[in-house]
């Protein structure tokens, strides 16, 4: 039973409910293929009973594509299916420091590739909401371990993998500023696009677990630090010393735009003017904008993502570690283990991202991109100096059903969450109820470093525009 | 599909007990999905290429380098008078010996 946010109770509540978070964590997992490695409850228990510090007593489930030390870390790939991380992730370093335990590495589409949790070599994720559907991915097991009354989970974000299962599993889900979370530890698909995310029921428990996991990595080049860093973790303990949002409704200026509002289902239309409408009746300040930017960032997206992948994936060759296919020379061996560890979506993308950075064809493709990928920036945080937020919906159309939306054919889901990632913005996805029994969700891009006033933003929607206690567990109660 | 099939090569992945045809069908579709951006060259023709969305480019790492503490030997497989070796390949004599 969920009783309010996680990081608000003292340690003894907690414990008293840690049973209760493990219960439903192997729930989730036996009915929605929610994890690929789950840790024995006998395990768990020791690491608790010996952990100290703020985050004791939460059990935080970790995408198997960062490393836990001593546990699988498959990527959802045969290629590292039998892969044992022998260090942790700066986060995970923080959260065992400050008393935290990870239960079990979480199911996603292999290496992230894909936005369904159906691309896994261990089999796809299953929406609670609706076992037929997907439940949107590629962090889909974390989402699905939070949507069945969890908590915290963490996830990573490279083009919308942790807001669109967010969405459409009624959870939160943030994709932070690029550079806050280290990425030390997050095994790359699309480096200069991927963060890692935390998805949350509360917006509290979200602000409790990044002002605990934002600390400065030197191992990583790409975190930013010094004053901005100091602001960002001052604000979040603000509003963690605080309790509440404590700020109106009405100093937020939001930005959306109706023209690609078009795009979506009607069913999403209507749900999202539903939350425009609300929004507009708490006092925010509401203006129809064009987004132009919006249009070409899936292009832009998918070709410097696969390009990278091409990149970042040429490590797996069967010669360090994971798969190793037995062939007839050295070439064969790596062609062999290759074509047999990856699935036909990380293939794909490999090959695609080869060609798209080719000698004759990178001046078309990631050239383009590279300049497109600019413009959107510009474009994006010139709306953002005179709005606070750009509203968005998260996903174009409600959760597909299995097997709808694996492929080329399914890349448009991504269509609305892929420009935070090329400009580096925080965006964080917000549930706003049910459509049709199924879970719709709008997202919300903020300035740089303004993660603590997107958070703040969803506690003033907490029990106004959703429902943190909204569990497929409980339909019906 | 020619560049395809070089491309294929060149990535070390070939197609295995797998129907081409989807497959040839899913590239046509991204290609279709990457030349959207020819309708924008002229836009974006100004901008100047961005790698990274914090342009944080080139930078070194900052820490310094320590002792990890893992016993590399230990967990290697493949060891040469204590140096790590190559694994051996079917039908290549190679130096080293798998441990124990």
């Amino acid at each position: 039973m969920i009783r309010g946010p996680l990081a608000l109770m003292d340690v003894e509540d907690r414990l008293k409910l840690l049973k209760e978070q493990y219960k439903m964590l192997v729930e989730s997992n036996n009915m929605f293929n929610a994890f690929i490695t789950i840790r024995s409850w006998d395990d768990i228990y020791v690491d608790v009973e010996e952990s100290h510090g703020p985050l004791k007593g939460i059990l935080i489930p970790v995408k198997d594509n960062i490393a836990v030390k001593g546990l699988l870390n498959t990527c959802a790939s045969k290629i590292l299916s039998d892969y044992i991380s022998p260090y942790d992730a700066h986060v995970i370093g923080l959260i065992k420091d400050k008393g935290g335990v990870v239960p079990g590495k979480t199911n996603m589409d292999e290496f992230a590739m894909g936005n369904s949790g159906e691309t896994s070599y261990f089999g796809p994720t299953l929406n609670p909401w609706d076992r037929e559907r997907v439940p949107g991915g590629s962090s889909s097991g974390s989402a699905v371990a939070v949507a069945w009354d969890g908590y915290v989970a963490l996830g990573s974000d490279t083009g919308g993998s942790v807001r669109l299962p967010a969405a459409y599993t009624h959870v939160l889900g943030l994709k932070p500023t690029y550079g806050t979370l280290s990425r030390f530890g997050l095994i790359s698909y699309a480096d200069s696009l991927e963060q890692i995310g935390i998805f949350s029921r509360y917006a509290y428990d979200m602000a409790y677990l990044l002002y605990h996991i934002m600390e400065y990595d030197p191992r990583d080049m790409t975190m930013y630090y010094g004053g901005k860093r100091d602001d960002v973790r001052s604000r979040l303990k603000l509003i963690l010393e605080s309790g509440e949002a404590a700020f109106n409704h009405n100093e937020f200026k939001v930005a959306y735009s109706k023209k690609l509002l078009e795009l979506c289902d009607p069913d999403i239309k209507e749900a999202v003017y539903g939350a425009v409408d609300k929004l507009e009746s708490l006092g925010c300040e509401l203006h129809d904008i064009d987004l132009d930017f919006v249009d070409p960032s899936l292009s832009i997206y998918y070709i410097i993502a696969m390009v990278e992948a091409s990149s970042n994936l040429a490590r797996y060759s069967g010669e360090n570690y994971g798969l190793r296919a037995d062939g007839g020379s050295y070439w064969d061996m790596v062609q062999l283990t290759r074509s047999r560890g990856f699935g036909p979506e990380v293939k794909r993308r490999i090959i695609m991202g080869a060609y798209a950075s080719s000698k004759g064809y990178e001046g078309r493709y990631y050239l383009r991109a590279l300049k497109g990928r600019r413009w959107v920036k510009e474009k994006l945080n010139k709306v953002l100096r005179n709005y606070d937020f750009v509203l968005l919906p998260v996903s174009p159309r409600q959760p597909p059903r299995l097997g709808e939306a694996v492929g080329p054919k399914g890349y448009i889901i991504d269509k609305f969450t892929v420009v935070p990632n090329l400009t580096g913005n925080p965006a964080l996805s917000i549930p706003i109820g049910l459509v049709n029994n199924l879970p719709v969700g709008i997202q919300i891009i903020g300035k740089y470093y303004s993660d603590p006033d997107l958070i703040r933003f969803a506690m003033l929607l907490e029990d106004v525009v959703y429902d943190p206690k909204l569990s497929p567990r409980r339909r019906g109660e | 599909m020619g560049l395809q099939e070089d491309l294929v090569k060149m990535m070390f992945i070939v197609m295995l007990n797998e129907d081409p045809k989807p497959y040839i069908n899913d590239i046509k579709e991204i290609l279709r999905l990457f030349d959207v951006l020819d309708s924008y060259k002229d836009l974006f023709e100004k901008s100047k290429p961005l790698y990274h969305p914090l342009e944080t480019m080139g930078l070194p790492r900052a820490d310094k380098p320590v002792d990890s503490g893992i016993d590399i030997a230990s967990i290697t497989k493949y060891l040469y008078d204590g140096y790590i070796s190559m694994p051996p390949i079917k039908g290549i004599k190679r130096l080293g010996h798998e441990k124990g």
